[in-house]
C-alpha cells in the first residue's frame, strides 16, 4: 500500500490526512475486520460448496460411501458462512461509516482552523467564492481516501493472503502461486489505472473549471451577446470546448475499461493455471481430486476483493488534487498574526493612518500613500468612485489585509500591537457584503451583542425603515432568512447589516456603503439614524453617493487609491472644481 | 414544491434518446458478458467432472483449460466496451441537454436570466447537467441488466434442474419485489448519507463564507468548536438512519448467501441420494451441479450493482427538477419573424405603450407615447423605478409591450420583426460593460466579427484608448479578463464604447454611461459620446447634469409615465424644481453658489 503512495512525490501530501485517521483507528480497523470477515466468508462458502459438491458426487458413486459420507460438518460450515457473511457485511457498513463520519468532523474542524487565520481579503482575491465551495467538496474527497482507497487496499491484501492460506493448506505450492498471481493482478490493474488516468483526470479538472467560469462570464454578458447576435456563436464555442473536456472523460473511461480487461485476463490465466496445477497434481496422485473445485472457486471468489481496486485508485487522483488545493490555499494566502496580549492600551477612539500603501499579489495597487487622521468622536465620510480603494482602507483598519508600508494606529497604539480581541472590541463594522447565517434574524443580530433585547432590535430596525419588512416576516425576529439572505432585497440587507453593526457598543463604527440601493428619502433617514446612534463614537462611512454627507464633520475623497480631497463639506463645496461639488451637480431625480 | 416524480422520470427517460446507440451497446455487452459467464462455468465444471468422476488423463483437459482464460479475456473486453459505451452515451445525452439549455436561455432572454442570477443559472447548466452522468451511464443500463442477467441464468439453470431454478426464484422474490427492497434501503441510505451530507457540507461552507463576519464580531475562533459539534450531531443523526437502512441491503446479502448455501446443500444431498426431486427424472452430473453453483452468485450481482447506483438516480431526479422547467416547450411566436434592411438613420415612435414584468402587478410603463426623431439625442431622466430601464428593455426588444405599438420613423412595426433582426439596429452600453476572457481584439469583435485590425484601431482612437493599447506589449492581442491585463472601470466602459463605434447601428442606447467613473475617464467618455451623437440616434439614461448638456431633448419619466419632455431650457423654465435639487441635500448659501457655477458652465 505504502509503495503505491510513494510513486509520486506529491503523495506525501496525504500524510497529514492519513495521520488524522489514527484517533479513529479502532472504528476503522473494526470496519476493515468486518469487511475481511465478509470477504473470507464469501470465499469460504463458495470454496467449501465446491468441495462439498465434488466430494458428495464422488461418494454418491457408490451406495456405501454415500451412506457414510459426513455431510453434517460441510453443510453446517456453509450455513455458518451465510451468517458470518451477512453479519460481517452489516458490521462493516456500520463501523466504516461511523469511523468515516467521525473522521469528517475532525477534518472539518482542522480545515476551518487552517483557514481561520488567513487574511480574508487576500483569500477572497485568491479564489473568490468558488474556492470555498471547492474546499468543502475537497473534504468529502479526502474522506474517500479511507473509505475507497486505504480500507479496500488493506482488506484486499489480507484477503489475498487468506486465499493463499486456504489453498496452501492442501498444496503450499499452488497456494503460493495463487496468492502471488492475485497480488500481481491486484496491483497491476490499480497501478495502471492510477498512472494512466492521472493526466486525463487533471486535464478534465482544469478544462471543467475553465469552461464553468467562461459560461458564467457569458451568462453575465447575455444582454450584450444577444444584442450583438453573438450568443449562438459563443455557446457553439463552449460546446466545442466541452467536447474536449468530454474527450478527457472518455479517456478516463477507457483507462478504467483497459484495467478491467487486464484484470479479467490475468484472473483467467491465474484460474486456468491453478486448475491445471491442481489437476496435474491429482493425476500424479498427490492431491485429492475433490480439492480441484475448491482451489478454482477460491481464486474466483478471491478476485472479488481486488476487482474494485482500479476504480478506487482512480479516486486517488481526485484525493490528491483536493489535498494539493488545500495546501496551495495555505501557502498562497498570507495569514494575519496577532499578539496574544496587548502591548499597550489605546488611549481613545481616534484613528491614525500614515503613508499607507496596500497592494495585492496580482500587481494591483489599491492604496498609495494615504494619510488620514480621524479624531475620537469625529464623523467622517470616505467618498470615491467604485474601485478607488475605499473598501481596502476599511479592510486595512480591521486587519483583513496587511499593508505593504505605512502605519495604522488606534488611540496612538499601532494596530499590530493589539490582540485580536481588543481590536475586534474596538470596531463594529457593516461590510459591503452582509452575510446572513442560516439562523433566526434574532441570532443574526445578536452576533454583534448577545445581550440585546428584542425591543432594542425592533426599535432599531424600525428606525432604519425595516419595520414594514419585519411586520411581513411570518415569525418576526424568529424567522429564518433564505439561504444567502435572498428574502431581503439588496437595500434591506444593507440596512440589516447596519442595524447589526449599530447594536454593538464598540467605540468605532465602520460602515461600507450603508445607503446603497436606497432612494434618497430613505437614504437620508438612514444616515440621520446612523449619525444619532453614533453620537460620541468615531464614525467612518464609506460611500460613493454624496447624499446627506454635508451633515458630517469631514469628507475625504479617494480616487485611484490616493487621497484627493479632504475637508469639511462646506469647504469642499466652495471649490467648484472639487470632486464633491461635481458629484453634487446632479439632478434631483 | 416537489414536482410529480413520475413527470420527472418521464422527462429523464425521454432525454435518454440522445444517447444514440451507446446505451444499447452497453446493455448488449452486459448481456453478452453473462453468456461468456456460461462458458467459464462450463469450463470449470467440465474440468471438475472429468477429474473427479470420469478420472480422465490430464491431457483431456486441454480444451477447457484453453477456453477458460479466453472466456475471461472476452468478459474483460466486454466490460471495457460496456464502460466506454456507457460513458459515451452519457456524454452525448449531457451535451444534447446542454445545447437545448443554451438555446433556451437565448430565447428566454436577459430579463429572465437576470432573475435567475448568473451563478445559479451557470450551476444549473453546468453542474446539474453533469450530475445526470451516473443515471445515464450506470443506473439506466443496470436496470435493464437487472432483468436480463437473472433471466438468462434462469434459462440456463431450469433445463438442468428445476428445483435449483426454483430456489433462485424463491430466495429472490423475484425482480420487482427485490428491486423495491433494494430501492427502499438505498433511498433511506441516500437520504441519510447524501442529503444529510449535503446539508452538513452546506453548514460548513456557510461557516467558511461567513468567516469575515464572524471575525468582525470576534467569534471566529469559537466557531471551530461549533463546526465540530454540528458535524458530530449530523453524524449521530445520519448513523441512526443508516443503521436501519443498512438492514435492507443486508437482507439482500442474506438472501443471496442463503440461496447459494441452499443450492450447494440441495445438490450435495441429491448426489448422496437423500433427495431425488427436481432433476427431470435424469441423473444430475457433477458437471451440472458445479455449473449451477458457479452461476448462482452472478444471479444476484446485478441487483447489488443497482443498489450502488441508486444515488445516481436520486441525484438525477433532483437535477431534473431544476432543469425541466427551463426546457418546458417554448411558445413559438409566428408573427415575429420578418427580416429587414437596417436603415442608415432610425427614429422610433411609441404609441400608448404599456409594459409589464412577468412577476409584477403594476405596469412598468403605463400608456407611454412619444417620438424619438432620427439623429436625435434624447436624455431620459427620472427617479429609480420610474421605468427608465424598462424603456431600454423595450427598445432592445427584450420586453415585448403588453399593449400599444412601437414603430420606426418610416412606419415599420417593430413587433413584426424577428428580435434578432431588430437587434441588428441597436447598439448598447450598459452600466457594467462585459469584458470576456480573451484578447482585446476578441472583445472588440463581439460587435463586428469581421472587423479588420485597422477598424479596431480606428474605434479605439474614437474613444481615446489608442495610447493605452499602444503601451501594451501585445497591443490588440493582449489578453484581458481572468488572469490577463487588469482593466479598470473607465477602460472597460470605453472598450464597450469602442464596440458601439464598430457596430455602426443607427440607434444607440446608453445606460448611465458615466456612472462611478473617475473624472478623467468621465471626460473621455463624454468626448466620445459627442462624436457618436453626430451620426446616430442616441438614447441616454442619466442622473448627471453634465450629460444632459449633450441632449437635444430630455424626457422625464415618473411612475411609468411621461411627466415632461422638451429641451433643457424649456424644462428649466417649466419644471424648475427638477434642477435645483442640490438644495435638498446641501444646506446654506455656499451651496447655492456652487450650483450656480455648475449651471453657468452648461447653459
Amino acid at each position: 500500500m505504502s509503495d503505491h503512495t510513494k510513486q509520486t512525490p506529491s503523495a506525501s501530501l496525504l500524510w497529514p490526512y492519513l495521520k488524522e485517521m489514527l484517533p479513529f483507528s479502532l472504528w476503522l480497523s473494526f470496519g476493515m475486520l468486518f469487511s475481511l470477515v465478509t470477504l473470507l466468508s464469501s470465499i469460504g462458502m463458495i470454496a467449501l460448496s465446491g468441495w462439498f459438491l465434488s466430494a458428495s458426487a464422488l461418494a454418491g458413486l457408490a451406495a456405501t460411501s454415500a451412506a457414510t459420507f459426513n455431510y453434517f460438518l460441510p453443510s453446517a460450515g456453509i450455513r455458518l458462512f451465510v451468517l458470518t457473511r451477512t453479519a460481517g457485511r452489516y458490521g462493516e457498513r456500520v463501523a466504516s461509516h461511523e469511523g468515516t463520519l467521525r473522521l469528517l468532523s475532525q477534518l472539518r474542524r482542522k480545515v476551518y482552523d487552517a483557514i481561520e487565520p488567513l487574511s480574508p481579503t487576500a483569500l477572497q482575491r485568491y479564489g473568490s467564492g468558488e474556492l470555498l465551495s471547492r474546499l468543502t467538496a475537497d473534504i468529502d474527497a479526502l474522506d474517500s481516501l479511507y473509505l475507497r482507497v486505504v480500507a479496500p487496499s488493506i482488506v484486499a491484501l489480507l484477503a489475498i493472503i487468506g486465499c493463499g492460506i486456504i489453498i496452501g493448506v492442501f498444496s503450499p505450492g499452488i497456494g503460493l502461486f495463487a496468492a502471488l498471481a492475485l497480488l500481481f493482478s491486484g496491483t497491476l490493474g490499480p497501478w495502471l489505472a492510477w498512472r494512466l488516468s492521472h493526466y486525463p483526470t487533471s486535464q478534465w479538472q482544469a478544462l471543467n473549471s475553465r469552461l464553468r467560469a467562461q459560461l458564467i462570464e457569458r451568462l453575465d454578458a447575455l444582454p450584450e451577446l444577444l444584442l450583438y447576435g453573438r450568443w449562438h456563436a459563443e455557446t457553439a464555442t463552449l460546446t466545442k470546448a466541452q467536447r474536449q473536456r468530454d474527450a478527457a472523460e472518455c479517456h478516463t473511461a477507457r483507462v478504467w475499461g483497459l484495467s478491467q480487461w487486464l484484470s479479467q485476463t490475468l484472473l483467467g490465466l491465474t484460474l486456468a493455471i491453478t486448475l491445471a496445477l491442481a489437476a496435474w497434481l491429482t493425476s500424479l496422485g498427490s492431491l485429492d481430486s475433490t480439492l480441484i473445485a475448491l482451489m478454482g472457486l477460491t481464486v474466483l471468489a478471491g478476485f472479488e476483493a481486488i476487482s474494485l481496486l482500479p476504480q478506487a485508485w482512480q479516486t486517488l487522483g481526485r484525493v490528491l488534487h483536493a489535498a494539493r488545493r488545500l495546501e496551495a490555499v495555505r501557502t498562497h494566502v498570507p495569514s494575519v498574526v496577532y499578539p496574544l496580549n496587548d502591548h499597550a492600551q489605546p488611549r481613545d477612539a481616534s484613528l491614525n493612518i500614515e503613508n499607507l500603501h496596500v497592494g495585492f499579489t496580482d500587481g494591483t495597487q489599491a492604496l498609495t500613500d494615504v494619510s488620514l487622521t480621524i479624531n475620537a468622536g469625529e464623523h467622517i465620510a470616505l467618498l470615491g468612485p467604485s474601485g478607488s480603494g475605499k473598501t481596502t482602507l476599511l479592510n486595512a483598519l480591521v486587519r483583513f489585509v496587511e499593508p505593504q508600508r505605512g502605519s495604522l494606529s488606534l488611540g496612538q497604539v499601532a494596530l499590530h500591537d493589539l490582540s485580536e480581541q481588543t481590536l475586534r472590541e474596538a470596531f463594529t463594522v457593516a461590510p459591503q457584503d452582509i452575510h446572513l447565517f442560516v439562523a433566526s434574524y434574532r441570532e443574526n443580530l445578536q452576533l454583534a451583542n448577545p445581550e440585546t433585547s428584542d425591543d432594542e432590535m425592533i426599535e432599531l430596525l424600525e428606525a432604519l425603515g425595516l419595520g414594514h419588512w419585519l411586520a411581513e416576516q411570518p415569525a418576526g425576529l424568529d424567522s429564518y432568512p433564505d439561504e444567502g439572505g435572498s428574502s431581503l432585497s439588496g437595500g434591506q440587507l444593507r440596512r440589516f447589516g447596519v442595524a447589526r453593526a449599530l447594536l454593538s457598543s464598540a467605540p468605532i463604527v465602520l460602515l461600507d456603503e450603508p445607503t446603497e440601493g436606497l432612494d434618497e428619502t430613505t437614504a437620508l433617514q438612514v444616515l440621520d439614524e446612523i449619525r444619532q446612534r453614533c453620537q460620541g463614537r468615531t464614525l467612518l462611512l464609506v460611500t460613493h453617493r454624496p447624499i446627506g454627507l454635508v451633515r458630517l464633520d469631514r469628507i475625504a475623497v479617494l480616487d485611484a487609491g490616493r487621497l484627493q480631497e479632504m475637508g469639511t463639506p462646506q469647504a469642499l463645496l466652495a471649490k467648484p472644481d472639487s470632486y464633491f461639488s461635481a458629484l453634487n451637480r446632479r439632478i434631483a431625480l | 414544491m416537489t414536482q410529480d416524480k413520475l413527470t420527472l422520470r418521464r422527462w429523464l427517460a425521454s432525454q435518454a434518446r440522445h444517447g444514440g446507440c451507446w446505451p444499447y451497446i452497453t446493455v448488449v455487452s452486459g448481456s453478452a458478458s453473462t453468456l461468456l459467464l456460461f462458458v467459464q462455468a462450463w469450463a470449470i465444471a467440465s474440468i471438475t467432472q472429468r477429474m473427479v468422476i470420469d478420472k480422465t488423463a490430464f491431457t483431456d483437459l486441454t480444451v477447457p483449460l484453453l477456453i477458460l482464460p479466453l472466456a475471461f479475456c472476452g468478459r474483460g473486453a466486454l466490460a471495457w466496451v460496456k464502460t466506454e459505451a456507457a460513458t459515451r452515451g452519457s456524454v452525448q445525452v449531457r451535451q444534447a441537454i446542454r445545447s437545448q439549455l443554451f438555446h433556451r436561455i437565448g430565447e428566454l432572454g436577459p430579463l429572465w436570466a437576470r432573475r435567475q442570477h448568473s451563478a445559479t443559472l451557470g450551476n444549473r447548466v453546468w453542474d446539474q447537467v453533469d450530475s445526470l452522468h451516473g443515471y445515464y451511464a450506470d443506473y439506466r443500463p443496470q436496470r435493464v441488466l437487472c432483468l436480463i442477467t437473472p433471466l438468462l441464468i434462469l434459462i440456463a439453470v431450469f433445463p438442468l434442474n428445476w428445483a435449483a431454478g426454483l430456489i433462485l426464484l424463491v430466495t429472490a422474490p423475484f425482480i420487482p419485489l427485490n428491486m423495491a427492497m433494494v430501492g427502499i434501503g438505498a433511498k433511506q441510505r441516500h437520504q441519510a448519507q447524501f442529503q444529510e451530507m449535503t446539508r452538513m457540507s452546506r453548514h460548513f461552507l456557510e461557516a467558511l463564507r461567513g468567516l469575515p463576519t464572524l471575525k468582525l464580531f470576534g467569534v471566529s475562533r469559537a466557531q471551530a468548536e461549533v463546526v465540530y459539534e454540528v458535524s458530530e450531531n449530523f453524524r449521530a443523526r445520519s448513523m441512526r438512519v443508516l443503521r436501519l437502512a443498512f438492514l435492507s441491503s443486508t437482507l439482500l446479502e442474506f438472501f443471496s448467501s442463503l440461496s447459494i448455501a441452499l443450492l450447494a446443500i440441495y445438490i450435495g444431498f441429491i448426489y448422496l441420494g437423500h433427495f431425488e426431486f427436481g432433476v427431470w427424472g435424469r441423473e444430475l452430473t457433477l458437471f451440472a451441479g458445479m455449473f449451477i453453483l458457479i452461476l448462482a452468485p452472478d444471479f444476484y450481482q446485478p441487483l447489488r450493482d443497482l443498489g450502488t447506483h441508486y444515488h445516481a438516480k436520486a441525484e438525477a431526479e433532483a437535477a431534473a427538477e431544476e432543469l425541466m422547467p427551463l426546457l418546458a416547450p417554448p411558445v413559438p411566436d409566428a408573427t415575429r419573424n420578418h427580416d429587414w434592411r437596417v436603415p442608415e438613420r432610425l427614429g422610433v415612435t411609441l404609441a400608448s405603450v404599456t409594459c409589464r414584468y412577468a412577476d409584477q402587478h403594476s405596469p412598468a410603463l403605463d400608456k407611454v407615447s412619444f417620438t424619438i426623431h432620427p439623429g436625435e439625442t434624447l436624455a431620459v431622466i427620472g427617479p429609480s423605478g420610474a421605468g427608465k430601464s424598462t424603456l431600454l428593455n423595450l427598445l432592445m426588444g427584450f420586453l415585448p409591450p403588453v399593449s400599444g405599438a412601437l414603430t420606426t420613423h418610416d412606419g415599420i412595426e417593430v413587433d413584426s420583426l424577428a428580435p434578432a433582426a431588430w437587434q441588428r439596429a441597436i447598439g448598447w452600453l450598459g452600466q457594467r460593460p462585459t469584458i470576456l476572457t480573451g484578447t482585446l481584439a476578441d472583445n472588440l469583435r463581439l460587435a463586428d466579427a469581421d472587423a479588420d485590425n485597422e477598424s479596431l484601431r480606428q474605434a479605439l482612437r474614437e474613444v481615446d484608448l489608442i495610447d493605452w493599447v499602444d503601451s501594451l506589449p501585445q497591443g490588440l492581442e493582449t489578453l484581458l479578463g481572468d488572469g490577463g491585463q487588469p482593466v479598470a472601470g473607465g477602460q472597460a466602459r470605453r472598450i464597450a464604447l469602442a464596440r458601439v463605434f464598430l457596430r455602426r447601428s443607427p440607434l444607440l442606447l446608453l445606460d448611465e454611461p458615466t456612472a462611478s467613473l473617475d473624472r478623467t475617464s468621465e471626460a473621455h467618455v463624454i468626448d466620445a459620446l459627442a462624436k457618436l451623437k453626430q451620426a446616430r440616434t442616441l438614447v441616454i439614461l442619466t442622473h448627471r447634469l453634465d450629460l444632459l448638456a449633450l441632449a437635444d431633448r430630455i424626457l422625464v419619466l415618473e411612475h411609468g409615465q411621461v411627466r415632461a419632455m422638451g429641451t433643457l431650457d424649456e424644462l428649466r423654465a417649466t419644471h424648475p424644481a427638477l434642477f435645483n435639487a442640490s438644495s435638498r441635500f446641501s444646506e446654506g448659501k455656499v451651496l447655492n453658489r456652487a450650483e450656480d457655477t455648475a449651471e453657468d458652465k452648461y447653459v
